[in-house]
């Protein structure tokens, strides 16, 4: 029981770094970044050559703080590249799924032509196990379940206190009122894919730290992440951290109790029972 | 403080809505009246920038501020309450203001301003934690105009302040607006509201189908009959 909880934990922690930065994307730009999961495996990948004796050998430290960094320039090449040129022009949000899909398959190739197809493996930012409460845990694990809320702490308090954060909320819900008070949307709009992406990036390392490194690694959370952002409710942000946690134990009872091939059934039979009762999700409000 | 207006023609895509307009604003209250659907709200947008006029010039405090991002027209103290204020709804009231001051000439001073806002508007300050989709129509319009005072404003715009308020709200708005013109801060007023207009503007503007229909300057020239007159065709 012990262990099944922590699974949902750690998954549930994951998936909330990853879909609050789509849910961020989702809230401010109205786009869907169909390259998240591809920027979640750029992050690790990152932090792995960085790290690694096999890449540059700088240490974990290094490796992490450059990865972030390295994000940051990502997230705005992709704003750059593949969703500015289609801002404000008609059906922006399915050209957008499809540049951001494209703009996926070819970093997805270029990271497989680079590192080559072998599994990688980060080190674990902390190693051993804990005991608590009669289950053993991997101190990774632990570190996932504890880290992610405080990311996501620190995230709501970057949307409500700081200048940046409160500009972001503004221009995804009155554009217009947002520029009468001088905000420069662009900014914004590369300032948000800029934090989506270093979201990414965390979610990547820690699971680099837990899993093989490869570049198809991002594929299953991005899947996730939809799954919990439409859960959760569309660009409501409370509603999606709930939703990731929900998803996550949910998929942990399921697979212990019903079976892993059975569990992606489960989930969608909840979130479609879930939007036949809500169908703007757990808290999304009516658009 | 001068706005001057010169000869602005500005609109939709392809739908024209002003015709070579000219105003002028110059350390006072001007206020703008007419028909709806005229062209009112189409000539504030154009001057805070977030439509570009296709021809004529905008100065401002001997600036030509013509085509400027809205950005960068607020930076220079030339800001725009808009019409209706649905503001931000999911934000707290306090954030709002906050976000009014965002420019950097009013972010430094933002407390010191909210100080004066919520002097101003009493009902804001008991309200600030509260979510501006749940203020009533008053409060909104408190808190709009609110916002527009935390950017530290040399004039401020107002699109129809009064619009839908109970003849009690829209007395207490008016003395508000008064007071900020008190303060020396210059003014640039919508409203369909011409008593409100009349008692707090130096000069009016009648403007109908993008252009300025009848000038008054002189205050004292001027009746509410002649207004309405002018207005509905006929004296009420």
């Amino acid at each position: 029981m012990g262990a099944i909880i922590v699974s949902g934990l750690v998954s549930g922690a994951l998936y909330a770094l990853v879909a609050a930065g789509l849910s961020l994307i989702w809230g401010s730009l109205g786009v869907f970044n169909f390259a998240h999961g591809v920027l979640l495996m750029t992050g690790a990948y990152a932090a792995w050559w960085l790290s690694s004796p096999d890449g540059l050998g700088l240490g974990l430290g290094i490796g992490i703080v450059g990865a972030l960094a390295f994000m940051v320039v990502l997230g705005f090449v992709v704003y750059l590249l593949l969703v500015r040129p289609w801002i404000g022009k008609a059906n922006a949000e399915l050209a957008v799924i499809m540049t951001t899909i494209a703009g996926s398959i070819f970093l997805q190739n270029l990271i497989l032509e680079i590192f080559g197809g072998r599994y990688k493996t980060i080190d674990q930012v902390v190693t051993g196990t804990v005991a608590i409460g009669g289950t053993t845990i991997q101190a990774q694990n632990l570190l996932v379940i504890i880290l992610a809320p405080v990311l996501l702490i620190a995230m709501w308090l970057f949307l409500t206190r700081n200048r940046t954060g409160l500009a972001i909320r503004a221009v995804a819900q009155n554009q217009d009122a947002a520029q009468l008070f001088g905000i420069g949307v662009e900014r914004i709009y590369i300032a948000t894919f800029a934090v989506s992406a270093v979201l990414a990036g965390v979610a990547g390392i820690l699971l680099g730290g837990l899993f093989n490194i490869s570049p198809d690694m991002g594929t299953d959370p991005l899947l996730r992440a939809f799954v919990v952002v439409v859960f959760g409710g569309l660009g409501s942000l409370p509603g999606t951290i709930l939703g990731a946690y929900a998803i996550g134990m949910i998929e942990a009872f399921s697979s212990y109790y019903i079976g892993i091939y059975w569990t992606p059934v489960v989930l969608f039979v909840v979130l479609i029972g879930v939007l036949v009762v809500r169908p703007t999700g757990l808290m999304g409000r009516p658009t | 403080m001068r706005l001057q207006v010169e000869a602005i023609s500005a609109g939709y895509g392809r739908v024209r809505v002003l015709h070579e307009i000219s105003i002028a604003v110059d350390n006072q209250r001007v206020g703008l009246f007419g028909p709806n659907g005229h062209g009112k709200t189409t000539l504030l947008r154009t001057i805070s920038g977030l439509i570009r006029p296709t021809a004529g010039r905008v100065i401002f405090d001997g600036k030509d501020i013509t085509g400027r991002s809205p950005q960068s027209i607020v930076g220079e103290g030339l800001v725009h309450v808009p019409q209706g204020s649905t503001l931000l709804p999911r934000m707290t009231v306090l954030e709002a203001l906050t976000l009014g001051a965002y420019s950097r000439r009013a972010w430094p001073r933002r407390r010191a301003t909210m100080e004066q806002v919520f002097s101003l508007f009493p009902r804001l300050a008991e309200r600030r934690a509260q979510r501006c989709n749940t203020l009533s129509g008053g409060e909104r319009q408190m808190a709009a105009i609110g916002a527009g005072l935390m950017g530290c404003p040399k004039l401020l715009m107002l699109d129809e302040p009064t619009l839908g308020l109970a003849p009690k709200l829209r007395a207490e708005l008016a003395q508000a607006i008064h007071a900020i013109a008190a303060t020396g801060v210059g003014l640039l007023v919508i409203d369909q509201d011409i008593d409100m207009l009349l008692g707090l503007c130096d000069r009016l503007y009648l403007i109908e189908q993008g252009r300025v229909a009848l000038d008054v300057v002189d205050r004292s020239s001027i009746q509410h009959q002649d207004v309405l007159k002018r207005y509905f065709g006929s004296a009420a």
